[in-house]
């Protein structure tokens, strides 16, 4: 570390904001990011690696003055974005990690009950399967709360397209599960 | 199906202005497909989003809480740099002492560093042009003075989550800007 003029101006007092701010971020969105990295496909150790690479970045983003109005959707979109870099594992895990049909029976009483609830859950899970990765995604970043808005951010297309997409799966979800 | 249909989902999400929200729950009140749609389109969301809870099952969002404190690299180096000052700094002090060749300069005042907080010593002009006035200076810092430095308190709690720290103890934080504001580096004392 060497540097003849100090500069004190760079506001310290921001920097521990930040800091404050990134970690309380990370507290909030690590497991939002962990759930959708591996509903995209990612293996355990790959998704923290993709975790821990976000929270580098922003961490880096605050601290070099970067402001961005939405930091949840801004998270997000940089984890998408590095998932893709496993797109090997991606493309072969894309739908496999989301298995629900051994554990949507468990709350159920009767075997009647069981068999049902099983039956809809494979059916869903067939349903959800078969879409198409961005339909998936658009509907997984749903699940987390995020807007359309936020969506769009996250995946670098039109908001009125994340709503088209969103529309179409849900409906063809519907279809499919509950007819 | 009635026009409606497409607005429905946006509906549910509340994505809708205002007036279309009215307008959608207006009609939906009065028409049975467009409710028995509604109805359709916020169960099968309310599955998927059950379904897609249960990846939140996985080891892989449950596993390694401690993991929560990797992604800030300079936490481990800072720690690392707690334990070395810790050793380091009462040596510094028991063989700390004011060089008789350095001349004499302006009081601490003008120039405020943490060594000459501590002895009325001199500094050589160099030396004292080459350090940027601070404005919060620690009383036992131990920087040589050969070497630029901003020192400035920093609560401990500003700077580390909740309990990367032992209770009790603060933390000052020496910083060593190079130009152009680049990424600090950190010594942490006692």
């Amino acid at each position: 570390m060497s540097g003849d003029s100090l500069s004190l101006s760079l506001p310290l007092s921001r920097f521990a904001t930040d800091t404050r701010e990134a970690t309380t971020l990370y507290q909030e969105l690590r497991q939002p990011l962990l759930r959708y990295l591996s509903g995209l496909g990612l293996a355990p150790d790959e998704a923290q690696d993709v975790v821990q690479d976000t929270f580098l970045a922003l961490h880096k983003h605050l601290a070099n003055d970067g402001r961005q109005s939405n930091i949840r959707s801004w998270v997000f979109r940089v984890a998408h974005n590095r998932a893709r870099n496993h797109q090997q594992s991606y493309a072969q895990r894309m739908g496999d990690s989301l298995d629900l049909a051994g554990d949507a029976a468990s709350g159920a009483a009767s075997p009647e009950q069981i068999a049902l609830a099983n039956e809809q859950a494979q059916r869903l899970d067939r349903a959800v399967r078969s879409l198409a990765a961005q339909e998936r995604e658009c509907l997984m970043l749903r699940a987390e709360g995020l807007r359309y808005r936020e969506i769009a951010e996250v995946l670098g297309i039109p908001t009125s397209t994340v709503a088209d997409i969103v529309a179409q799966t849900i409906k063809k979800l519907a279809e499919k599960c509950h007819v | 199906m009635c026009n409606f249909d497409k607005y429905l989902i946006a509906f549910v999400d509340g994505e809708l202005p205002d007036n279309e929200a009215a307008a959608v729950e207006q009609h939906i009140s009065a028409c049975d497909d467009c409710r028995a749609c509604l109805a359709s389109y916020e169960n099968v969301s309310r599955d998927f989003a059950a379904y897609y809870a249960s990846v939140a099952q996985s080891p892989v969002a449950s596993s390694d809480s401690n993991s929560a404190f990797r992604w800030v690299p300079y936490i481990a180096a800072a720690a690392a740099a707690i334990v070395i000052a810790l050793i380091l700094v009462p040596c510094a002090h028991q063989t700390a002492q004011p060089s008789a060749q350095l001349a004499k300069v302006a009081p601490p005042a003008a120039v405020e560093t943490a060594a000459a907080t501590t002895e009325p010593v001199a500094q050589t002009p160099v030396a004292a042009k080459r350090r940027a006035p601070s404005r919060r200076i620690p009383q036992n810092a131990t920087q040589p003075p050969s070497e630029p430095v901003v020192q400035i308190v920093i609560p401990a709690d500003a700077m580390f989550p909740p309990g990367a720290l032992p209770d009790g103890v603060v933390y000052v934080a020496n910083l060593n800007y190079a130009n152009g504001g680049a990424m600090p580096g950190y010594r942490l004392q006692q």
